[in-house]
């Protein structure tokens, strides 16, 4: 018996929230950070962060830009398409190698009166097989998006385009999500769905499924088959929209997992050919996590987290 | 290695991974204590003010749950006559008649000889400082250490408002809680 659980057991309990409610009180937290707050990203242009293909635990490079062929054929229910990637991607031996190496760039855009910022932070993770992690968090760069916006941003008195930054220390803390090794999360897709509910008595779950998968398919080594459970666990949801033919912050066409609606619609992008992961981006393209590499690596690992 | 999930804290967009895991829990404490419609708001509070502070979120500190019940528990200090109002009110008429599948719940206070009504009275003969403490693990399940971080007090001091809060609970009861 826990500690006052008498009191826990007995004293009224709080009615579930309404969807509604939880996504303005979502909106309202990080609506209030974007005209302010920005990370202090120190003005290093990321030049050499051209569109890459993912690589997954040192197996052959897919292109990422696939899927021409799609275009000019009839085009296949996006369910049928992502059903498809899922397939392949379960069908992805886990990897080999003594790091899983996720390597992404956050993006952001920041719009003022005048002209809209582009603000980019290279961002990776290592986790170790054992035990532990590093993350490299810079160089970043902050630059106006389009030459009008330069000319806009020149014409304003070249403000500092990273005004009210914040610094990009990360913090992890644990989702109580399971006690398992990541990479021994269910392949199947009830399982799974089963086993990330289990610790959670949430009364929205699709919200919380949404929200932990994000980071399951960004912030952990989960296996490609775990992956492609998640994503038919998420195209199951209510709530969960599945669209061919959306592109990434930078360009990548895929098929997509949609969540929500404006102004908080939210977009897990996915190679068609591949399945892996292509981009997490906000619905309405002002933020997006864009992944360059994702997988096991034979390469080492920094000694320690570098911030910049 | 097991799931660390979560993200930057002081990353805006990754804090929204902080609000996905933890506002729901947040919410029913604040709305155990409070009526709900102020506790929505406060709870939709905490997480704004835990965002504009999260550069200062120190993880040596303690982990970021204690952190947010923190900042929820110092917001509800500012409604502590409405939460005494409350307890008042449960205390005279018991909860209200279409609150949540209470039928297996009546049973269970039946059992157990404790009633909402004497539980709620019980609630508001303690002091400020022994409420927060006892209702951080009874709703929160903080660890002692977990509440001294959220409260910023020392362990000795959680464990001596404990002590007292466990001494007039049990003479309001009648029973060991």
């Amino acid at each position: 018996m826990k500690e006052f659980q008498l009191i826990d057991e007995v004293m009224p309990q709080v009615p579930p929230a309404d969807h509604a409610t939880v996504m303005a009180a979502r909106a309202r937290m990080l609506g209030v950070d974007r005209r302010r707050h920005w990370p202090v990203w120190p003005k290093v242009m990321l030049a050499a962060v051209a569109v890459s293909a993912v690589v997954a635990g040192g197996f052959v490079a897919v292109p990422l830009l696939g899927g021409a062929d799609v275009q000019t054929a009839a085009v296949p229910e996006a369910d049928a398409v992502l059903a498809a990637a899922a397939d392949r991607l379960a069908a992805r031996p886990p990897g080999t190698g003594a790091w899983w190496r996720r390597e992404m760039v956050q993006v952001a855009r920041m719009k003022t009166a005048t002209y809209t910022v582009e603000q980019r932070v290279r961002d990776v993770l290592w986790a170790s097989r054992q035990h532990g992690y590093r993350t490299q968090r810079g160089p970043a760069s902050a630059e106006p998006l389009t030459p009008a916006d330069a000319q806009a941003w020149k014409d304003a008195g070249s403000p500092d385009l990273c005004d009210g930054c914040l610094s990009g220390t990360t913090y992890f803390t644990p989702l109580k999500m399971t006690t398992k090794p990541v990479t021994e999360l269910p392949t199947e897709p009830e399982a799974l769905k089963a086993e990330m509910l289990r610790a959670n008595t949430k009364e929205t779950p699709e919200a919380w499924l949404w929200g932990a998968s994000k980071w399951l398919l960004l912030d952990v080594e989960s296996t490609p088959a775990t992956r492609a459970a998640l994503y038919r666990v998420l195209a199951g949801l209510p709530g969960v929209r599945v669209e061919n033919d959306v592109t990434d912050i930078d360009g990548r066409t895929g098929v997509a997992l949609t969540y929500g609606e404006a102004p908080t619609r939210q977009q897990i992008i996915i190679d068609r050919d591949s399945g892996q992961l292509l981009a997490i981006q906000e619905g309405d393209g002002s933020s997006a996590y864009v992944i360059k590499r994702l997988g096991w690596t034979d390469d080492p690992a920094p000694k320690e987290s570098t911030f910049s | 290695m097991t799931t660390f999930l979560d993200g930057a804290v002081a990353d805006p967009e990754r804090f929204s991974a902080v609000f996905d895991a933890h506002y729901e829990e947040i919410r029913s404490y604040i709305g155990r204590r409070l009526d709900l419609d102020v506790a929505e708001d406060l709870a939709a509070e905490t997480f704004l003010i835990a965002f504009r502070r999260r550069d200062g979120f120190d993880a040596a500190k303690g982990g970021i749950r204690p952190w947010l019940y923190g900042v929820a528990t110092k917001l509800i200090g500012r409604h502590r006559r409405a939460e005494l109002r409350r307890y008042r009110a449960l205390a005279r008429s018991g909860p209200p008649a279409d609150e949540d599948s209470h039928d297996q719940r009546v049973v269970d206070r039946v059992a157990a000889r404790v009633t909402v009504r004497q539980l709620s009275a019980a609630l508001a003969g303690l002091s400020r400082g022994e409420r927060d403490v006892v209702l951080l693990i009874a709703y929160g399940e903080l660890t002692y250490d977990e509440v001294a971080a959220a409260l910023g007090i020392a362990y000795g001091t959680v464990a001596s408002r404990l002590s007292r809060a466990r001494t007039k609970l049990r003479d309001a009861l009648g029973v060991e809680v």
